[in-house]
């Protein structure tokens, strides 16, 4: 299956290679997440210090770029970062060579999912520096506030430059290449596993990237929709959200939150199959649970798409559409409750060795158990109508986004590193990236918890004319919050630094450093285009570490004993 | 440090008991996780023990977690949802009414004139430069929110009250002021450039008081309207 | 932990094909919904839908209808690997999409000339020209696909792809089945 020698642009960049694209996502996604850190620590820097300058960007924030940065951090983070990197980037890289075959099914469609997404990168990032000032509506997009209010009129070629309609549009371009990657993911596992790899032998990491492409594909159709609506409101001035012609902004909510909700389990399915992965091998035991883990997502699954209107506690909705939705809710505790227990009885009574992976793998469960068990108190509608839009809710969907987009995306890259390198990352400096990241974050995250419950409201510049908000203890948690985001920062530089040092590095990583099972390891580190000289055989499960009455801790799945 | 702010609401003792109850079953649950998963970890072995969790003897610790945790659910669902139905149903009577108009960047108070009705022509208007919401001590009072222009949210913390003001809509909600003084009231929804400004207060008065404040406006000329 | 599970195989174009087309329903069904839940709120938009040409609906139904049955046989001379008979077959579907489309430039332009346009006066309007714009938009979209799949299987292996060309083609018929009630009857 060798291909013949490529011109550089087919090889690197038009390339139908899955683990050139698998990169090339995460690539892009990697450097968004600069970029949208940088808004965060910009923000960040206003809220602790109003009115100061701010190192590396200048002046105080004025109210407008605090509302667009907010807004783009929380775009971007989601759909820019999170998507491209767990769901197209590690999905890329690692379904063709976790089912035994050579590339996606449809690899040109693969290539073209990523220009679709590299376009909706550029899209993006002109709205950020259009003369009119970025979109600064949030990143939930509400109408009228979204559709400028329908105060103003949209004169039809003109209203197309504006931040707002190409904000729209990056989106929907985003959604598209989303849902042909999705496609790419299912049929390619569905049709294309090699000999021997039954449904119920595949890595759980692919089962969940697959349940993941799932739920968005169910999910995010209603809100492409809606994204034709709004666009053409703000281009061509139809009314579909304008309440004076009849329409109705609350449609949007229902809309966008139905997809919203599930999207949340979709970047947090492929974290969780990233870290279901990186546990059992580093505690040399089998995965707790497999097929209930999977019983038990479905059901999560489900769940997610019923539940939506829990963001709209205080939209005045029906009271007992309210008892329902928290009802919903606050059931979805159950099945998740189930999938991180598996996964820590996975280390229960194992042999456990603290890679920088398994760090940071042990990590995101315990920040993201923070953030499961506050989502409680959210869920609750009586609570959530004194929580909703404070610092609170930021609080919780940190401690569920930042372990989920971060802590298991460093926890899949510190993994997976020898495979597709072919080097493998500094340990030393890799536990210092972790310790650093995994500290500075809940420095980050946990004061917010307490400005929130004191009734601190979500995305102000400037606290200074809200009463008790403008006094200590909360300017001190504001400064300790921000003290948090620095260290993050920092903490990525040292990351940096040894991506550097091992990429000059002439050390050769093993082919299965880190004695794992599944089908990668059985290929070359990196492998070829084309994947493998002969097409691997699959002859038990992913997970048969430290069997019964046998010296060897690991039979890989490739081995016929 | 208080954790929770002020109350003068009839319901904010019951909103925060919710929050009480969520966070004692929630400290439990993560502590005994957390115990388990630090034990888990620096529990040395020389060979780890298989099991794979895929029959009930093994999975049970799995399953009684989850059997916790939903007993917990219920629970607390039981005790909340009990809450929620005496804060978001309207009460039988309630004796005043009182309407909220928000608008880029500031909220507008309206009380029913002579007809008792609210959004007539006779309203008593509290607009800027004046900004605060005056309540009646220890009556029900019924509030109607809307908005002229994009989605806001009245948010008093002391009240434990925010519902959206969203155009062309109308909701109605309730709340009981119990604690005489002055509140603030943010917007807690994104509105716009100036949502970072967007405040205004509630004062709390006692009743008779409150009835000379409507008196007095009453006799502010109409000028204004 | 040892018991095999496995599923016969599929092709993968026609798999990926299917996912698309559900991707594609949902899409449609978002859309249709907002415009079923607006209906049932305004009841007076049955004023508006009078307006709408109910016989050059009709017609274009049956011409779709009969695209669709092109397509069928377009399909079953490519099992039959009749590539000539197939490639007519795709010309005569092609060919009833533009006179689908043609019928809906009368439509739209009457429209406009009596002065309904997307911008209103009523949002019926609005989810009018939207439903069945991005509707037209599937329509031209199934064209090009059929035109490629046409060249494509003169000198090729790609008799398959016409198969995959029919189920998007279909596609697009089924969700008209649904506008043209929704838009033209329903009054």
């Amino acid at each position: 299956m060798h291909k013949e020698q490529q011109s550089f642009i087919r090889k690197y960049i038009f390339s139908t290679d899955h683990k050139v694209i698998g990169f090339q996502y995460t690539i892009v996604g990697l450097f968004m997440a600069l970029v949208g850190g940088y808004l965060a620590y910009v923000f960040r820097y206003n809220l602790a210090f109003p009115g100061e300058s701010i190192p590396f960007f200048g002046d105080a924030l004025d109210p407008k770029t605090y509302n667009g940065f907010v807004t783009y951090h929380g775009a971007i983070m989601f759909f820019w970062v999170a998507m491209p990197i767990l769901l197209a980037g590690f999905g890329n890289l690692l379904i063709p060579l976790m089912v035994g075959t050579d590339d996606m099914a449809f690899p040109t469609v693969n290539m073209l999912s990523f220009w679709i997404f590299f376009l909706s990168t550029v899209v993006l990032l002109i709205s950020l520096f259009l003369p009119s000032g970025p979109f600064d509506g949030g990143w939930t997009i509400y109408p009228p506030l979204s559709a400028d209010g329908y105060h103003v009129k949209p004169s039809f070629p003109a209203s197309i430059a504006t931040g707002g309609t190409l904000f729209l549009l990056a989106l929907a371009l985003e959604f598209t290449s989303m849902i042909m990657g999705g496609i790419n993911f299912i049929v390619t596992t569905i049709a294309k596993r090699t000999q021997g790899m039954t449904l119920f032998r595949l890595p759980i990491f692919v089962w969940f990237q697959n349940i993941a492409a799932l739920i968005f594909m169910v999910s995010v159709g209603p809100v492409v929709a809606g994204a034709v609506m709004l666009l053409l409101d703000r281009t061509v001035g139809t009314g579909f959200f304008d309440p004076a012609r009849g329409g109705d902004p609350i449609l949007w909510q229902h809309l966008f939150w139905f997809f919203g909700h599930p999207e949340v389990y979709v970047i947090l399915l492929p974290a969780l199959g990233i870290i279901g992965e990186i546990i059992p091998t580093f505690s040399r035991k089998p995965l707790f649970g497999y097929r209930m883990m999977i019983y038990l997502v479905l059901v999560a699954a489900f769940l997610s798409v019923i539940v939506w209107a829990h963001h709209q506690f205080v939209a005045g909705i029906d009271p007992r559409m309210g008892t329902f939705f928290s009802v919903g809710t606050i059931l979805i505790s159950v099945p998740f409750a189930g999938v991180i227990l598996s996964l820590i009885a996975t280390m229960f009574q194992g042999k456990i060795r603290f890679t920088t992976a398994m760090c940071f793998a042990t990590g995101m469960v315990a920040a993201f158990l923070v953030g499961g068990l506050t989502g409680i108190f959210l869920g609750s509608d009586v609570f959530d109508i004194y929580a909703h839009d404070t610092y609170f809710v930021v609080a919780h969907f940190h401690y569920t986004v930042f372990p989920i987009a971060i802590l298991a995306s460093l926890a899949g890259i510190y993994y997976w590193f020898p495979k597709f390198t072919g080097k493998q990352l500094n340990e030393t400096l890799g536990k210092i990236h972790f310790w650093l990241t995994f500290i500075f974050f809940n420095l980050f995250a946990f004061p917010l918890f307490f400005l929130g419950l004191a009734g601190q409201h979500r995305r102000i510049a400037n606290y200074e004319v809200f009463d008790y908000l403008a006094q200590e203890p909360f300017t001190t948690l504001r400064v300790i919050a921000t003290i948090g985001v620095i260290g993050i920062w920092i903490a990525q530089f040292v990351f940096l630094w040894n991506l550097i040092k091992t990429l000059r590095s002439k050390e050769v990583a093993e082919r299965n450093p880190w004695n794992a099972t599944t089908l990668e390891w059985a290929a070359d580190s990196p492998p070829p285009h084309g994947n493998w000289q002969t097409p691997p055989v699959v002859y038990r499960w992913a997970y048969e570490y430290s069997p019964e009455n046998q010296t060897k801790d690991f039979i890989p799945q490739y081995v016929q004993e | 440090m208080k954790i929770l702010p002020d109350r003068a609401s009839s319901y904010a003792a019951e909103v925060d008991s919710v929050f009480w109850l969520i966070l004692l079953f929630v400290s439990i649950g993560f502590v005994i996780t957390l115990a388990v998963l630090l034990y888990a970890i620096f529990s040395k072995r020389e060979r780890a023990k298989y099991f794979t969790g895929s029959n009930w003897r093994e999975y049970r610790w799995v399953a009684f977690g989850m059997i916790g945790i939903a007993l917990a659910d219920f629970i607390i669902l039981g005790y909340e949802l009990k809450v929620w139905h005496k804060t978001q149903w309207l009460p039988e009577e309630t004796h005043y009414k009182v309407g909220v108009l928000a608008r880029q960047w500031n909220f507008e108070y309206y009380y029913p004139g002579p007809d008792g009705q609210l959004w007539t022509n006779d309203d008593i208007i509290v607009r800027p430069p004046q900004d605060t919401l005056v309540l009646p001590l220890n009556k029900k009072v019924m509030v109607e929110l809307r908005s002229a222009d994009v989605i806001h949210a009245l948010f008093i913390p002391a009240f434990r009250f925010k519902y959206d003001c969203i155009p062309g809509r109308t909701i109605q909600r309730w709340f009981e002021p119990t604690k005489e003084g002055i509140y603030m009231v943010s917007c807690a929804e994104l509105c716009g450039v100036l949502h970072s400004r967007m405040r205004s207060t509630v004062k709390v008065v006692p009743e008779s008081a409150f009835q000379a404040f409507l008196q007095q406006k009453r006799m502010e000329p109409l000028a204004t309207k | 932990m040892e018991r095999s599970v496995s599923i016969g195989r599929i092709p993968t174009g026609r798999l990926g094909m299917w996912l698309l087309v559900v991707g594609e329903l949902i899409i449609f069904g978002g859309l249709i919904a907002c415009y079923l839940l607006y209906r049932l709120r305004y009841p007076e938009w049955e004023e508006a839908a009078s307006h709408t040409n109910m016989l050059l609906g009709a017609i274009n139904t049956f011409v779709l209808l009969t695209s669709s049955y092109t397509v069928v046989l377009a399909h079953k001379a490519a099992i039959h690997e009749n590539v000539s008979k197939a490639r007519t077959f795709l010309l005569i579907t092609i060919l009833l999409g533009l006179v689908f489309l043609g019928i809906k430039v009368v439509e739209y332009s009457e429209k406009i000339a009596a002065g309904y346009t997307i911008a209103g006066p009523s949002l019926f309007w609005s989810f009018y020209y939207t439903a069945t714009g991005l509707h037209a938009l599937h329509v031209i979209v199934g064209m090009i696909a059929l035109f490629v799949i046409r060249q494509q299987i003169r000198s090729g292996p790609y008799l398959h792809r016409v198969e995959l060309g029919a189920l998007y083609w279909h596609m697009v018929d089924i969700i008209w089945i649904f506008l043209f009630p929704l838009f033209y009857i329903a009054k």
